[in-house]
């Protein structure tokens, strides 16, 4: 009786703590959870992709997390990491761009490689490392010119050598890039920095009468519009003695600088780009 | 004995009637048929949606972004529900009424959370008309104004539907848009599909310029939420005066507005009157190098620059040549911050014709304790 009284006691306890956990499920429900199929993950990145920057302003959380959503679903997307390194490159977070760019080059160098020399270039004057970047560039994508932020790779890869002062590549990439740019424009559509820049490569060769003869050529094409072309050729000129011909070519680089006709570019100053001080300085300089 | 084991059962039967009590009421109302579970709404629980825009475009391009919504309900008359934004910023706040098997509007409130340079103040809508759904009655009409527009939902049909095994309830009806004298602005038709158990699951709004497609995507306990929404990430470079090492001393310093802009937002590139020229030419003769060191790398200065070109809220980073952080000697540091912080030549920027508060930087590039470049 009693040995039964005992296992009729431990049926109770057990079924005690059924119903106390019984209890216990009712309050823990299975939250619902969306699996998405692979095709649908790699749809919902591209689809995160295009919602940034078409809702919330560059940087600020609500692009950042959403950034991070499409990142849930496709970690391997190039083109996310890059979105979040673009505010950063801006605000100048070297760390996180540096970490941000290397992730999309990793994932996708053919479309990304360009891009961070580009910024390695412009925002860090970085010439050895932008250089190893177009270099693979051109290797990644041999049977045509990649033109990363809408700039020409052999453009830069001149810029890189006049800066590493190696003035007889720069040459040859800026005519290799003119060469290139003529299969598709005419040459008065030719950017002004490529005369400028290789009249500089010329200046610093120390070959002062080419040098002159690229800026007057940049300086027609532009139908005298351009300050920093006026600029060099008066430093040109002065070099070379003829300062009547420096001080009219920089009374002419001041007159189309205040009329707006300058080079400038967004975020990071432009190469060799002339100011109104800098001009009045020279004139300055050489009316001593 | 006997009074042990009863006692037991009756506290065991009194856990599961108290857990359950909530759904047996419920059962009232068809609303809570198509609401999330009973017990997750007495704790709060909040839907996350995805939300589609399929453009009416030649691109088709299809963009998503994240939206949360949170119910509760602790009495079963009053359902709260808050909508908050993909970095769970609240940008509405509803409260319904629980009648009969609808939902009666008793307040809503629009919020502005992401900081833009025009201020938009909280707008709480006047409540005309508060029959916001029914799931008995198909014929329903909500209407609400902020005193410029009325937005009114008008519910046309309801029919039955079953959705990955779940019992459901397609509500359709349409979304007219009226201006303040009464000319029909738009009209948009919606279609909502609520699930026994899960509630909203999904719905369509197909407006003029394409259709927006909601998602249930995952639910969550809004106790876990609340953690989530407890993050600290904030916009890329803002400078917290409470949190980030600030290494100016700032005493009369102070923006002049709330919201401080970048410094590529306004009418010029350049911070410094007179551009990175005159820049070189005020701060190169005061360095003094015997106050930097046989260092290499990027030693950036980020700051404020208000709407009188006073500077402030002087933050540094710091890496190698690599792009590893690195710490510069706090003498070089110092020095240079010190000589930013006595320049009086900053440029205002303007937007929109106002001068405007702008966060900037200036990087100084170093190769062997010589600064090569000032970036940007």
């Amino acid at each position: 009786m009693e040995k039964s009284l005992k296992y009729c006691h431990n049926c109770f306890f057990i079924l005690f703590a059924l119903l106390i956990s019984i209890s216990s499920c009712s309050t823990q429900e299975k939250l619902y959870k969306k699996e998405f199929s692979k095709g649908e993950k790699k749809q919902l990145g591209k689809q995160f992709l295009a919602a940034v920057g078409a809702y919330y302003n560059q940087g600020i959380p609500q692009e950042t997390f959403l950034i991070q959503e499409g990142l849930s679903h496709q970690p391997n997307s190039a083109d996310l990491w890059r979105e979040l390194g673009a505010p950063c490159i801006k605000r100048g977070f070297a760390k996180k761009s540096y970490e941000y760019y290397g992730k999309a080059v990793a994932l996708d160098a053919e479309n990304w490689q360009g891009w961070r020399g580009y910024l390695y270039l412009y925002f860090y004057r970085d010439y050895e490392k932008a250089l190893l970047d177009f270099k693979a560039t051109d290797l990644l994508t041999p049977d045509f010119v990649d033109y990363p932020q809408s700039t020409s790779v052999y453009f830069m890869r001149a810029i890189c050598y006049l800066q590493m002062d190696s003035y007889d590549e720069a040459i040859n990439f800026f005519d290799k890039h003119i060469k290139e740019e003529l299969k598709a424009v005419e040459k008065e559509y030719l950017d002004p920095r490529v005369f400028l820049y290789k009249g500089i490569a010329y200046f610093k060769k120390g070959e002062l009468a080419t040098a002159s003869s690229i800026f007057r050529e940049g300086i027609e094409n532009e139908n005298e519009k351009n300050a920093d072309l006026w600029f060099w050729l008066a430093k040109a000129e002065s070099e070379q003695g003829n300062l009547s011909k420096a001080l009219l070519a920089l009374d002419n680089s001041e007159k189309q600088y205040l009329l707006g006709h300058f080079n400038e570019r967004s975020y990071v100053e432009e190469f060799y780009q002339v100011y109104l001080s800098m001009i009045r300085d020279f004139r300055n300089e050489l009316k001593k | 004995m006997k009074y042990f084991l009863g006692m037991a059962v009756a506290v065991s039967f009194f856990l599961i009637i108290q857990g359950n009590s909530f759904i047996a009421a419920e059962n009232q109302s068809k609303v809570f048929d198509f609401l999330p579970k009973a017990n997750l709404l007495k704790s709060g629980i909040v839907q996350k949606y995805y939300i589609h825009f399929d453009q009416e475009d030649e691109y088709n391009d299809v963009t998503t972004v994240v939206e949360y919504r949170s119910y509760q309900s602790v009495d079963q008359k009053i359902l709260t529900s808050n909508t908050y934004d993909v970095a769970f910023d609240m940008i509405r706040s509803s409260k319904f009424e629980i009648i009969g098997n609808g939902l009666k509007t008793v307040s809503e409130i629009k919020y502005f959370p992401v900081p833009v340079p025009v201020k938009r103040n909280t707008v709480e809508y006047t409540i005309l008309k508060p029959n916001y759904l029914d799931f008995q009655k198909e014929e329903q009409t909500h209407e609400i104004s902020d005193g410029k527009k009325r937005w009114s939902r008008n519910q046309i049909s309801l029919r039955d539907t079953t959705i990955l095994d779940y019992p459901g309830m397609v509500v359709e009806g349409i979304y007219v848009t009226t201006s303040d004298n009464d000319s029909i602005l738009k009209e948009e038709p919606y279609r909502e599909i609520y699930l026994e158990g899960l509630g909203l699951f999904a719905a369509y709004f197909f407006s003029e310029e394409g259709t927006y497609h909601r998602e249930l995507v995952e639910q969550i306990h809004l106790k876990d939420f609340f953690k989530l929404a407890a993050h600290e990430t904030k916009r890329i470079g803002a400078i917290d005066i409470d949190k980030d090492e600030i290494i100016s001393k700032d005493e009369d310093f102070k923006p002049c507005g709330d919201y401080i802009f970048e410094y590529y937002n306004g009418n010029s590139h350049d911070v410094f009157i007179g551009g990175k020229y005159a820049f070189k030419k005020t701060v190169f003769p005061l360095i003094d190098s015997a106050l930097l060191f046989q260092e290499s790398g990027y030693l950036t200065f980020r700051f404020v620059v208000n709407c009188k070109g006073q500077i402030g809220r002087l933050v540094t980073e710091m890496v190698d040549e690599n792009f590893n952080e690195t710490v510069f000697n706090k003498k070089t540091v110092d020095h240079l911050a010190g000589i930013l912080l006595d320049l009086d030549s900053w440029k205002v920027n303007k937007f929109r014709g106002k001068e405007m508060d702008a966060y900037t930087y200036i990087t100084f590039k170093f190769k062997d304790g010589k600064i090569i470049e000032i970036l940007p």
